[in-house]
């Protein structure tokens, strides 16, 4: 290699690093801002709607994005409307984040979580439609087993509907 | 569907002792206790409401179901006179969601027709015993209602309505060992009756609402005695605090009115009189 390539070589590394260090720079506040935007019932509508417009691919993307945005709310004591939204949404989709002294943890953790898995890992099959059918049930005994008018909240419909939707896809 | 879902069949009670109540047993032996309550039974007696026949029959089935599960009669027997005032025919005109003795959903057919075994691993077994054989799946048979596997026939209603009452319970008690929590056996039913009618998740909600606001003490003492569970439950703001966890406002109180009003009626019922009127 000449003295001339490798003039060259450093010229492009030192542009590339240039370039580099804002593009770094803005991925990383635009996805710390993402994920400090307070979270709402709404969130979970998103997450549906990833799924059916841009598929299974994007909807894990943007439920590990989700999780990032719940965890941060759920320690968010300054705004409790957010942090009631992400405690509910982390019951039906990522019980993890929930503190280990909350009751309804294990519970999550061992009903939905593993029919959660079993029809994102089978969409559109005849399994994930017999795991949903338990999902459900599971569901509306924890929540409403007289189905009074009250219904199921919002966001054990919501988990619902993501679910019911990618087992039929 | 082969999930390894809730190990049910492990031992109860294993982590810590947990405190009997054999000595003062908080549920009465005669049942409804309330003297409102008997008036209220003898106005359906009067009314041809519920016939001798099928009130003998209903308390038969409530002794032969309620003792291999181990609930207590006076709790069952409450729990089906509150939700359905002992009307097995209960929504059959009506084909409604929810029907019969103990007021039974089609998530609730599932469980008992699907999901058994995971909260009592010998389900067949028990079941045979209680009706002579198992006579899952259990339906609400509008075509033919005294068919034994119909919801409509008095012993087939208690057995499943205990069945899915003993689910409840089996959900409250491996929740409360896996906190290590000291608790009543026994008042751990009346939980599971709540759990029943409002869900389970309503009951999880009650018990985070109560450990943050007095502690694991606190807590525990609404597991273990009876007078801190009436208490706790007539706590409307504690109650309402709870179910606005989950539904939002309108929605919230209403459920909060029902529970209130659901355990007062249990408790008037089912459990002893000293305990029912909330004196510490």
């Amino acid at each position: 290699m000449t003295q001339k390539h490798w003039q060259d070589l450093k010229i492009v590394g030192f542009l590339l690093g240039l370039i580099s260090i804002p593009v770094a720079f803005t991925f990383y506040f635009s996805e710390t801002t993402s994920i400090q935007t307070p979270i709402s019932k709404q969130s979970m509508e998103e997450l549906a709607q990833e799924y059916r417009n841009s598929g299974m691919d994007r909807f894990r993307a943007a439920k590990t994005v989700l999780k990032k945005r719940v965890s941060f709310n759920m320690k968010r004591d300054q705004d409790s409307k957010a942090q009631l939204a992400a405690s509910n949404i982390a019951v039906y989709l990522f019980p993890d984040l929930l503190p280990d002294n909350h009751f309804e943890k294990e519970f999550a953790l061992e009903q939905f979580v593993p029919h959660q898995k079993v029809i994102e890992d089978n969409p559109g099959t005849v399994i994930a439609q017999e795991h949903f059918e338990e999902l459900r049930n599971i569901v509306w005994n924890y929540e409403n087993p007289k189905q009074s008018e009250q219904g199921l909240s919002d966001y054990a419909s919501q988990m619902l509907k993501i679910y019911g939707a990618m087992s039929w896809k | 569907m082969a999930l390894g879902l809730w190990n049910f069949s492990r031992p109860l009670f294993q982590r810590r002792s947990v405190s009997f109540f054999s000595a003062s047993a908080p549920f009465a032996d005669h049942y409804p206790q309330a003297q409102r309550m008997v008036a209220e039974l003898a106005h359906l007696r009067a009314l041809n409401y519920v016939s001798a026949a099928n009130e003998n029959s209903i308390h038969n089935s409530v002794k032969i179901a309620a003792t291999p599960l181990g609930i207590p009669s006076s709790v069952l027997w409450c729990l089906l006179f509150q939700e359905s005032r002992l009307n097995h025919l209960s929504g059959l005109q009506e084909k409604s969601l929810t029907t019969g003795l103990g007021q039974f959903s089609f998530s609730a057919f599932f469980e008992i027709n699907h999901q058994l075994s995971r909260y009592l691993p010998t389900a067949k077994k028990t079941v045979a015993t209680i009706l002579g054989r198992d006579v899952r799946p259990i339906s609400a048979d509008y075509n033919d209602p005294s068919a034994i596997h119909s919801y409509y026939h008095i012993p087939t209603a208690v057995t499943a309505s205990a069945l899915f009452l003993h689910n409840r319970y089996i959900q409250l008690s491996r929740i409360a060992q896996q906190r290590g929590l000291d608790f009543s056996p026994e008042l751990l039913w009346a939980w599971a009756a709540l759990s029943y009618n409002k869900g389970g998740r309503t009951v999880l909600s009650l018990w985070n609402g109560i450990e943050q606001r007095f502690g694991e003490e606190g807590l525990v003492a609404a597991l273990q005695n009876s007078s801190h569970f009436t208490q706790f439950l007539q706590n409307g703001e504690l109650v309402h605090s709870a179910t606005s966890y989950i539904w939002t406002d309108g929605r919230s109180r209403a459920y909060a009115n029902e529970l209130i009003t659901h355990a007062k009626n249990l408790g008037a019922c089912s459990l002893k009189p000293s305990v029912s009127e909330g004196s510490p």
